[in-house]
């Protein structure tokens, strides 16, 4: 935490506290603390339920701060973005306790995680529970084996609030070969030193793909089967004729 | 009625009748003429108006049961795939009946959607039945075929024996998947097999063909590498792998490295990526003993070079490892021995080279063969049909050793150096290529240098070689006292290369003949022809039985085509044929052979006692589907507890399922969990749960390739476009472990290519899009049933219109081999490449020669422009 500035955190800290201290003053019972004012709160930190005090993922939280407050989740990740946090074997204990919370956080907050822990081995029918759940009440189901992973997972999602994802929107950029290699191992059957046999033999991608029968058959390392296969792929036509009726009959029939 | 009979020998008539009479599955040791027996049972059921189904069948089964069904039987076969029939012709002659041979993607298609209406059929003959699997596609068929039709028949063939025996209860789990209780079992050592054989055996002759000096170094060279891998793998994987079989002399089997993959699968997404680059290093090393019995010299080299280049270099990243075989000595001498092999240099002087061109020894052994026949054929001269005619056969393992055989005859000479001017043309050739290949080395060092650079960052030192270099700094303190390979034949020798080549060129026309061609090959009289060609499996039978050759010879081992012959000659005992068996002595070849032959052997001991203490299965048919109705009874009734709909219908709930999905075992399994499975060609997702809920599938594999291809994002941005409920459905194997990949490394920052990251990124771009966590098909499958509760079904038609534009048609579909290669080029993204499949392109080879213009109207202009070039860059150009 040594990077936060003293002063900051220690402003952000106290508004928080205002914060606590007017929703607890105000009723008898404390209100869902709304999300938006919060996370001016967290512009650094997770913040963590007191709740979770103990949890063993805690310590495993390095790269980016953490600090307790009082919120409705078990985490708050940012702007928006929470997490419940559910551990199989307790909840094998007490199969109500998530309801309770669910119904508790309700709709607040765009991107809500259910982080589940699975640390039991007979773990088939509560995950087909909670997945269903997860569907039912909008949430997002995140699995993990260990609490290192599940505190890697609320680290990623506190780092990554704001990147944009590029990295998972388009292809990487490669150099040549390697598009080559990518583009031409999408074949099945065709390695990686298959497609440098093609292209040093036929000096480019056009002449790789417009290699005939004979010419693939004589190549290093080119059985039948692979000389088919990649005939399949660079012959066969991108579509071919109805192979299904036409759905809108389908439909009728059943 | 009376249906002719093609079948001689009294073993295949009670093959015959045995099938006939009984359903089951009949298991016969390889070369036993299988498929004429099936040929057979097809044409007897075959009356008029019957349907009779051949299931399983590759292009090479369907060509030689529809010559015989044609030419012997007075039948014809049809045969049904993508290209030969649409909808409604195939609608049509199923119909009118026959015998058809349809590909297993089209039958469930048809079944499905009632196109063959499943009652009419009078059954099915399945071929290679030991590739059936419960979750697969023939059982799938099955099963929607047995629960219309119980009465009509299915009857069952393989050839490979050890398939049943693989895993626990393999031949009662085929059984139970093909719905047969009984097995027949055909060994080459069953009494009426032996008996019916063995009254008329060939004329064999074998050679025992010694290796050269350097070929066995070179495979003692090759097995001390295949060790050394098994080994490594040894010692990173003994938590996993039970490795008592682990040898190298199992390792020679041909299924070594499938095995090693088998049991790795279970864990292989958490595997590190160390072990699978050993896995491929096995079926690398394996294929290089395979060449070495297969190739040219010239070949050979060759092919090592590039297997060098591209496992140097480890992984695409290219900050992978290099593979450990290539650190070992034997790896160093052997790459050495390959290329004294080609040329070499006198030990004097470093300048001087001149070529060797070491023939194989079975070259000059083929031609004392073909002399011997020349002399004897002088003798005898025939034209009956009935014997055998002059010519010779000649037998290989692949095509190239064809032509390579094919070369050599056309050019050898008498007393000269026979191969020479063929070898000259190789090496020739050989050193065009060696042009490519360089630029290609220098743009993967180049790459390499650059990763390494950004890694680490000034300690690059300033050597030529950057093969060299980069390992002294990854691989550590124990190898750089030692000449590597790599940097031995790679890359400083590129410096030489150019002044060697043209040494050699030199050398070489020095050396080449002044003599004409004329002389070629005149041992043999003019009447003798000499047919060359590649075992074929089932289809050897038919050119045995088309070339009535005289003289057969083997120049590669195959166990198989030794009974062919043997039927062959029993068929026919009065042709005269002789058989040169040719193989190396003390080779990989010849062990592997013998190897081959004990364990189809022992096989078959294993599945006789197998049958015989085999729990029978007493759930007959009936009640399995009985199972399903009551199933589908409590279906019902959690229906109305659910409350969502008041309203029970005997109607199954239904699942729009993509046409691409019926690889997976998921909608097999949707079916057997009583769902009404629609396959539709579908633009978004994969199934459709109902109007609101789209499921889009992968498996970890899967996940991680199009996390980073980019591919998942687009289609879950389609599916949320379209859907209220977009659902990213992450599926494990049945016997994979339920576990998510490893990340990189916990203790230190936050990886960006991490999976989980990955992941991360994408919930965080879609935050409504679900995440369904899945241990199995099977639990998919009851999942699904939870989610569907609720929710109304869907409506085929609209799932299928979604995402199409505008005359763009729904039932056309997709074929996966061309789509896939389309969508590995760059510049082809999620959204535009339908333009180019829906566009008036018709395959890859089109694309390739469509011309700038063409491209930016598809793409956009500068993509266009830039896929334009990208198609036409040649290696050279990229310096």
């Amino acid at each position: 935490m040594s990077d936060i500035d003293d002063e900051e955190f220690e402003q952000l800290g106290l508004t928080a506290l205002e914060q606590v201290e007017k929703t607890t003053t105000s009723g008898n019972r404390p209100q869902p603390i709304i999300p938006q004012k919060v996370s001016r709160v967290t512009a650094h930190a997770i913040l963590v339920n007191y709740r979770q005090k103990g949890n063993p993922l805690l310590p495993n939280v390095r790269n980016v701060p953490w600090e307790y407050a009082e919120i409705v989740p078990d985490f708050v990740m940012g702007n928006g973005i929470c997490s419940l946090f559910l551990s199989l074997k307790y909840h094998h204990l007490h199969p109500e306790y998530i309801y309770g919370r669910i119904s508790r956080l309700g709709k607040a907050y765009n991107l809500r995680v259910m982080l589940v822990l699975v640390d039991v081995e007979n773990h088939q029918a509560s995950i087909q529970e909670l997945v269903k759940t997860s569907i039912v009440n909008q949430y997002t189901l995140v699995l993990a084996w260990s609490s290192e992973e599940a505190a890697r997972y609320l680290e990623t999602y506190k780092a990554y609030e704001h990147v944009t994802p590029t990295s998972i929107m388009e292809k990487p950029s490669m150099d040549y070969l390697s598009q080559v290699q990518t583009c031409l191992t999408s074949v099945r059957g065709i390695n990686k030193s298959d497609s440098l046999t093609l292209l040093s033999q036929f000096g480019s991608l056009k002449g790789a793909l417009s290699a005939s029968r004979e010419e693939l058959e004589q190549l290093e390392g080119w059985g039948p089967t692979k000389v088919n296969r990649f005939l399949e792929a660079s012959q066969q036509p991108f579509m071919s004729r109805s192979v299904i009726k036409n759905p809108g009959s389908l439909s009728k029939d059943i | 009625m009376e249906v002719p009979l093609h079948l001689t020998l009294s073993y295949q008539q009670k093959i015959f009748n045995e099938v006939i009479n009984e359903d089951g599955l009949c298991v016969m040791a390889p070369g036993l003429s299988l498929l004429q027996i099936a040929a057979n049972v097809l044409a007897y059921f075959a009356v008029p108006r019957s349907l009779v189904l051949l299931v399983g069948a590759n292009s090479n089964d369907n060509e030689l049961v529809q010559r015989e069904l044609e030419e012997h039987l007075g039948k014809g076969l049809q045969i049904v795939n993508t290209e030969t029939m649409s909808v409604d012709k195939r609608e049509k002659a199923y119909q009118e009946g026959g015998i058809f041979s349809v590909t297993n993607r089209i039958l469930v298609m048809d079944l499905l959607t009632q196109i063959i209406p499943a009652e009419s059929i009078t059954g099915i003959v399945l071929l290679h039945a030991d590739r059936i699997v419960s979750t697969g596609t023939e059982a799938f068929i099955i099963r929607l075929y047995r629960e219309k039709n119980r009465t009509g028949f299915i009857k069952a063939f393989s050839d490979d024996p050890e398939r049943f025996l693989m895993g626990v209860n393999a031949l009662s789990n085929a059984l139970r998947c093909m719905f047969l209780r009984h097995v027949f079992i055909y060994p080459r050592f069953h009494v009426d097999v032996t008996e019916s054989l063995e009254k008329t055996p060939a004329d064999v002759i074998e050679l025992n063909v010694d290796f050269t000096d350097s070929q066995k170094s070179i495979q003692t060279c090759l097995l001390a590498c295949i060790e050394a891998t098994v080994r490594e793998l040894r010692r990173y994987n003994s938590a996993h792998l039970d490795m008592e079989e682990w040898n190298v002399d199992s390792a020679l089997h041909r299924s070594f490295d499938v095995t090693i993959r088998r049991q790795l699968d279970s864990v292989w997404h958490r595997v590190s990526p160390k072990t699978k680059q050993l896995v491929g290093d096995l079926s690398t090393l394996k294929f290089l003993l395979n060449a070495l019995i297969s190739y040219d010299c010239v070949s050979f080299l060759k092919i090592l070079d590039t297997i060098i280049l591209s496992v140097r270099t480890g992984g695409y990243s290219g900050n992978a490892q290099p593979s450990p075989w290539l650190m070992l000595d034997s790896a160093n001498s052997m790459i050495r021995i390959a290329r004294d092999r080609v040329y070499r240099s006198p030990a004097a002087s470093a300048d001087e080279y001149y070529p060797v061109l070491e023939e194989q020894p079975k070259w000059s052994v083929l031609r004392d063969i073909l002399q011997e026949i020349s002399h004897e054929n002088v003798l005898n001269e025939s034209n009956d049909p009935d014997s055998s005619t002059n010519s010779i056969l000649i037998m290989c393992s692949e095509e190239r050793i064809c032509l390579q055989l094919r070369d050599y005859l056309s050019t050898i000479h008498y007393d000269n150096k026979e191969s020479f001017k063929m070898m000259n043309n190789r090496l020739m050739d050989y050193f065009h290529w060696r042009e490519q290949y360089r630029n290609m080395s220098r743009s993967i060092s180049k790459i390499e240098k650059t990763s390494k650079e950004k890694q680490n960052a000034p300690d690059v030192s300033r050597r030529a070689a950057p093969a060299s270099k980069r390992r002294r700094v990854r691989g550590g303190g124990t190898a750089t006292s030692r000449s590597t390979p790599e940097s031995n034949t790679t890359s400083e020798n590129f410096s030489n290369d150019i002044r060697l080549e043209q040494l050699l060129l030199s050398q070489i026309s020095k050396s080449t003949y002044t003599q004409e061609e004329n002389e070629s090959f005149e041992v043999l009289s003019d009447n003798n022809s000499i047919y060359i060609h590649t075992y074929d499996y089932e289809l050897d039978t038919l050119l045995l039985n088309t070339l009535r050759p005289r003289f057969i010879i083997m120049f590669d081992s195959d166990p198989d085509f030794i009974r062919r012959i043997e039927v062959y000659k029993a068929t026919n005992p009065q042709r005269a044929t002789r058989v040169y068996f040719v193989y190396y002595g003390g080779s990989v070849e010849e062990q592997k052979y013998l190897y081959t032959v004990r364990r189809e052997k022992d096989s078959f001991s294993k599945l006789i006692r197998e049958r015989s203490n085999m729990a029978i299965v007493l759930t007959g048919e009936n009640e399995r589907f009985e199972g399903q109705e009551t199933k589908f009874l409590r279906n019902v009734n959690t229906r109305i507890a659910g409350g969502g709909r008041v309203s029970v219908t005997s109607e199954k709930p239904r699942i729009v399922v993509d046409l691409r999905e019926f690889r997976s075992s998921l909608p097999s399994i949707l079916h057997g969990n009583n769902f009404s499975v629609i396959p539709c060609q579908l633009v978004v997702g994969d199934y459709v749960l109902s109007p609101n809920i789209c499921v889009e599938r992968k498996s970890i594999r899967d996940l991680i390739q199009s996390l980073s291809s980019g591919r998942l994002y687009s289609q879950c941005e389609a599916m949320l476009e379209h859907y209220e409920i977009p659902v990213l459905l992450i599926e494990f194997e049945q016997n994979q472990t339920f576990t998510s990949p490893p990340f990189s490394d916990l203790s230190t920052e936050i990886g960006k290519s991490d999976v989980q990251s990955k992941l991360v990124l994408l919930t965080l771009a879609f935050p409504k899009l679900r995440i369904l966590w899945s241990s199995s098909a099977y639990a998919t499958s009851l999942m699904f049933q939870d989610l569907k509760v609720l929710e109304k079904e869907p409506d085929p038609a609209v799932a299928a219109s979604i995402g199409l534009e505008a005359g763009q048609d729904s039932t056309n579909t997709y074929n996966q081999a061309p789509v896939d290669l389309l969508m590995g080029l760059p510049y082809i993204s999620m959204k535009n490449y339908k333009n180019v499949v829906y566009s008036d392109l018709k395959n890859i080879q089109e694309a390739c020669e469509a011309d700038e213009r063409k491209w930016s109207e598809l793409i956009g202009p500068e993509s266009g422009r830039s896929l334009y070039t990208f198609f036409r860059k040649e290696l050279k150009d990229n310096e």
